[in-house]
């Protein structure tokens, strides 16, 4: 009797793990079992999916690169989907890290209509990211359209640069 | 009897601007100027009409500022801008400038005649304590008549607003429709990556800072009440709808949905929103209630379809899609069927505004590298270019749709301009250190 209890405690303690890895490649559950933990803020947000919620705390990651983007164009580019597998892998290493997504314009053209073009490139760039495995309830997304340049000249070069997406670490 | 007297001048002493008009009537007017001073800013060989508008006298006890040079010059840029009159320069004139001749019997008509003015403008004002009262009247110098004139009584600070309200009147009696010379702009302003909002009379004075959060506050909507203004804000790091009201500058959340909730316009009416969400994957048109709720989606495409504007009877909306390649104006009705494509020409067309008269849509047009306001009639007609020069956004129509607001980058940064709906008169009204966007013409004020 006693034998046996013992055998399905450890069914049981195994089977989450397994479950986890199955369901979520990473999913960061190397966690004590439930009950004996509050949950974090962070947590919570991770369960309900972090699109939508409210970010409170911004994190520059300087291990998560930019990726640009062609002129009036949300196609994730040869050269992005290599930048985008190093920024997968650092998820990977770092699965507890949510992540937020801002879509970036270069000035020219209709705020508005730039606004839903940088809307369109952090959604291409978060379906590119979940396609390498990262967790999509993991990342948010906004875009800033031409708000917020990082070079303000009036050159292709400058312009180039603000066609991006750039990736912040973010908490509730 | 004397105590009401009394009791109703303090009465009328206490509104901002009271009227109590010596006005002749409406229908004496159109007798005397016969047809020949009705304007049409539609028609571009309009004959402007020649006025002369000297300084108001100083009627007070005692020598205060200057303040009829003042009063005169805001009537002056007020009409000169209309683009209706040409405005005489003062050097001109020729009647004595000591002797106060209000009336039509004191005043050298001849004097006015032989500078070749058809119409004067004559006033006084006395200043005290703070006070400030001004009469203007309005003469046919042809026909020696007196048009029309207005007493105001109010604080010295609204000085200019009682020359532009007799703009105004000296508009409606020309063309039967007063100007909108009392109005304001809302406009977003800032450097990158920050912007507040702003308002300040129509030509750019009384500049007041309505938004400190240090975040990207944007796109600014009139309610057609002029109480509240919807606009984007950046504050919880997604575009998010707010709600401000100009009675306390409080920020009301309207529609914090994920990803865009941006461009959000109110109904003629004022019961409906309309915005552009992109909750469900991409941004599409929505309708809502002033509060957020009751969401209905007019656009069923994927792809990017933002920036409605509704027609003045509400029935139709205009909006810009990419569904054909490069974003183009569209027209729907206002629930979102009968759509159709209203820009062939140019692959890059958006920011449509709806005229309040109805019939013409600005809207910008990519043309080589820059950015351009045009016109279009709802059918698709009267395609007409407005600017040249620098690149130019974001048209935004006076209430009476004889002028149009713009944002241009002509002189450096992007600044709020101002043009006649044809074009002409274009000037610049704004020089903020950031970037200034987004210019919303507010609605005539009440009473």
């Amino acid at each position: 009797m006693k034998r046996f209890s013992y055998g399905w405690l450890a069914v049981l303690l195994v089977l989450p793990l397994l479950w986890g890895c199955a369901e979520e490649p990473v999913k960061p559950d190397a966690q004590p079992a439930p009950g004996t933990k509050e949950l974090t803020d962070a947590d919570k947000m991770r369960e309900k999916g972090l699109e939508g919620e409210r970010i409170a705390k911004v994190m520059e990651e300087p291990a998560l690169k930019d990726i640009y983007f062609d002129y009036d164009k949300s196609d994730i580019r040869g050269d992005a989907k290599a930048v985008l597998r190093e920024n997968a892998a650092w998820l990977k290493q770092n699965p507890k890290a949510l992540i937020q997504i801002e879509g970036h314009c270069d000035e020219r053209g209709t705020n508005e209509y730039n606004m839903a073009l940088g809307d369109r490139r952090a959604r291409a760039t978060k379906d590119y990211l979940s396609r390498l495995g990262i967790s999509g309830k993991r990342i948010a997304t906004v875009s800033f359209g031409e708000e917020k340049p990082v070079c303000t000249q009036q050159s292709e070069a400058c312009w180039a640069k603000n066609r991006r997406a750039h990736f912040v670490q973010v908490a509730k | 009897m004397i105590l009401r007297l009394a009791l109703l001048l303090a009465a009328l002493a206490l509104l901002p601007v009271a009227l109590l008009a010596p006005v002749p009537s409406l229908s004496a007017d159109r007798q005397t100027a016969g047809g020949k001073v009705y304007l049409d800013i539609h028609d571009p060989n309009v004959r402007k009409l020649p006025i002369a508008l000297p300084a108001f006298f100083n009627t007070g006890t005692r020598e205060g500022a200057p303040l009829g040079e003042e009063i005169a010059q805001v009537l002056r840029e007020d009409l000169k801008f209309s683009g209706l009159f040409d405005v005489l320069n003062s050097e001109m004139y020729l009647e004595d400038p000591k002797k106060p001749a209000l009336t039509r019997e004191a005043i050298a008509f001849d004097a006015w005649r032989t500078i070749k003015a058809d119409a004067l403008v004559k006033g006084k004002y006395q200043a005290a304590g703070g006070q400030l009262e001004t009469e203007a009247r309005l003469f046919d110098v042809l026909h020696e008549r007196m048009l029309t004139g207005k007493q105001y009584t109010g604080e010295a600070k609204d000085l200019r607003r009682m020359a532009h309200r007799f703009a105004n009147e000296v508009l409606r009696v020309f063309t039967e429709e007063p100007g909108v010379f009392d109005t304001q702009i809302a406009f977003a302003s800032g450097p990158a990556g920050q912007k507040d909002l702003y308002r300040m009379d129509y030509d750019g004075h009384n500049l007041r800072k309505m938004t400190a959060e240090g975040t990207i506050n944007t796109l600014p909507s009139w309610a057609p009440d002029g109480e509240s203004l919807l606009f984007t804000s950046y504050k919880w790091r997604n575009p998010d709808l707010y709600r401000l009201s100009l009675r306390d500058l409080k920020a009301r959340e309207v529609s914090t949905r994920p990803g865009m909730n941006t461009g959000g316009v109110w109904s003629p009416k004022g019961d409906k929103i309309a915005l552009t969400l992109s909750k469900d994957g991409d941004p599409e048109i929505y309708l809502m209630a002033p509060d957020g709720s009751g969401l209905q989606r007019l656009t069923q495409h994927r792809g990017i379809d933002v920036s409605p504007t509704w027609s003045p009877d509400g029935r139709r909306i205009a909006f810009v899609s990419d569904r054909t390649g490069g974003p183009q104006v569209y027209l729907m009705d206002a629930s979102g069927g009968d759509v159709h494509r209203l820009t062939f020409q140019g692959n890059y067309n958006t920011s449509p505004a709806w005229s309040p008269r109805g019939d013409r849509i600005a809207f910008v047009s990519r043309v080589g590298g820059t950015f351009h306001i045009f016109l279009i009639a709802p059918d698709g007609n009267h395609l007409q270019q407005l600017t040249t020069a620098g690149n130019n956004e974001d048209p935004a129509w006076s209430p009476d749709g004889r002028f149009l607001a713009f944002s241009s980058s002509r002189d450096g940064r992007y600044q709020i301009y101002l043009m006649n709906a044809n074009g002409a008169n274009q000037k610049r009204v704004t020089s903020l250190r950031g970037d200034s966007r987004h210019p919303a013409w507010g609605p005539r004020p009440k009473g």
